[in-house]
């Protein structure tokens, strides 16, 4: 499994945390994640979960004239994206302590397969 | 900043594919300005569209199909004006050359062939987008199917009045009738898409072929003159149509 296929699983919490930090928009985005070695093989995969995030009520978007010309959309956490947010560190906590404690123990039960 | 041709058409190709699947039109907006200015911005940089599908664009299509709504009732709308034109269409030609008769097996045939021909344009449209064609194999799949469409057409005329005797033929006023109304068919059409270019291709099409046909010419004269004249004034047209285009495009 690659990187980029993990961080499908939990790209909604990232982009959560990256909004967050302050209204941004696409690319931005996804420079971010990168800043923290989160890389995709397919940038574009931002665009569909932002969309379910608009819908769930999660975001919301306001448009801006960009140095690009056409109109850039931002997006801002509303207040249930911010509780979202909140619930997703509280799971990925419980899941990264596991799934560490599961990768610490494996060595111990290949030893014991080993005898 | 202008978008490279390739990106550009990987616009085309998101919208094409989002808009047959009966997504809803302002969300399929909002998507496409979303890449374009992603797409800006991976181009300042060296990068390409590949940055953004994965080098998949296939799957690329399908992630954001699954995520938009569909508003089949936006494109809805749309029907009355199709079954309009369409009807103009085939009617418009035989009234000219006041010859416009009509018999039951028609009248079931043609919009089946409709319906055929809308599901397959429909299956070409999504497979262009989703595979990013070659303009030769778009060509190629393009001029079959619009022969095939017309071949359809043809034979739903040819074999229908073997079998049967029209139950309607139409005289002078008749044919100038359903001129007419084609005609009025035709600009309600395009006042439903919003669009005048849909109606200069009739125009273009028939209109000439009316006046050869009503001038005082010999009758082979009139033949040759009405079987090349309406297709250079097709060409005319749509050439005239993709020059204002570019010029929109390149100003903007």
């Amino acid at each position: 499994m690659t990187t980029s296929q993990m961080l499908k699983g939990v790209l909604e919490g990232c982009l959560m945390a990256i909004i967050g930090r302050g209204e941004t928009y696409g690319y931005e985005m996804v420079e971010k994640l990168g800043e923290y070695g989160l890389t995709m093989v397919s940038e574009g995969s931002i665009y569909p979960v932002l969309l379910r995030m608009q819908k769930e009520g999660l975001v919301m978007t306001v448009m801006r004239p960009s140095p690009n010309g056409p109109k850039r959309k931002y997006y801002k956490l509303t207040q249930a994206g911010e509780g979202e947010l909140e619930a997703f560190r509280e799971r990925w906590n419980v899941m990264a302590g596991a799934v560490g404690n599961l990768l610490e123990g494996s060595g111990k039960d290949e030893a014991v397969e080993e005898k | 900043m202008k978008l490279s041709k390739r990106s550009e058409e990987f616009i085309a190709n998101v919208r094409m594919y989002l808009m047959t699947s009966g997504k809803n039109e302002r969300e399929i907006d909002e998507v496409a300005e979303e890449l374009e200015d992603h797409l800006a911005e991976l181009e300042r940089r060296g990068e390409s569209v590949d940055r953004i599908t994965g080098g998949s664009p296939k799957e690329y299509l399908e992630s954001l199909e699954q995520e938009m709504d569909n508003d089949y009732a936006g494109w809805l709308k749309y029907v009355p004006a199709f079954l309009l034109s369409f009807a103009a269409f085939a009617a418009m030609g035989p009234a000219i050359r006041g010859m416009f008769s009509l018999n039951l097996l028609q009248l079931v045939g043609y919009p089946v062939v409709a319906a055929v021909v809308i599901v397959l344009y429909r299956a070409m449209f999504r497979k262009m987008a989703a595979g990013q064609w070659s303009n030769k194999k778009l060509f190629f799949a393009g001029g079959g199917l619009s022969m095939l469409s017309v071949l359809l057409f043809i034979g739903v005329l040819l074999v229908s009045s073997f079998i049967l005797d029209p139950f309607y033929t139409a005289g002078r006023t008749g044919n100038l009738a359903v001129i007419l109304l084609s005609a009025a068919a035709f600009a309600a059409a395009a006042v439903m898409m919003g669009s005048w270019f849909l109606i200069t291709i009739p125009v273009a099409l028939f209109l000439p072929e009316w006046l050869i046909l009503s001038m005082p010419l010999q009758e082979e004269a009139k033949m040759v003159a009405s079987a090349f004249i309406p297709y250079i004034a097709v060409a005319l047209v749509i050439a005239a149509h993709l020059f204002y285009e570019k010029r929109k495009v390149d100003h903007a």
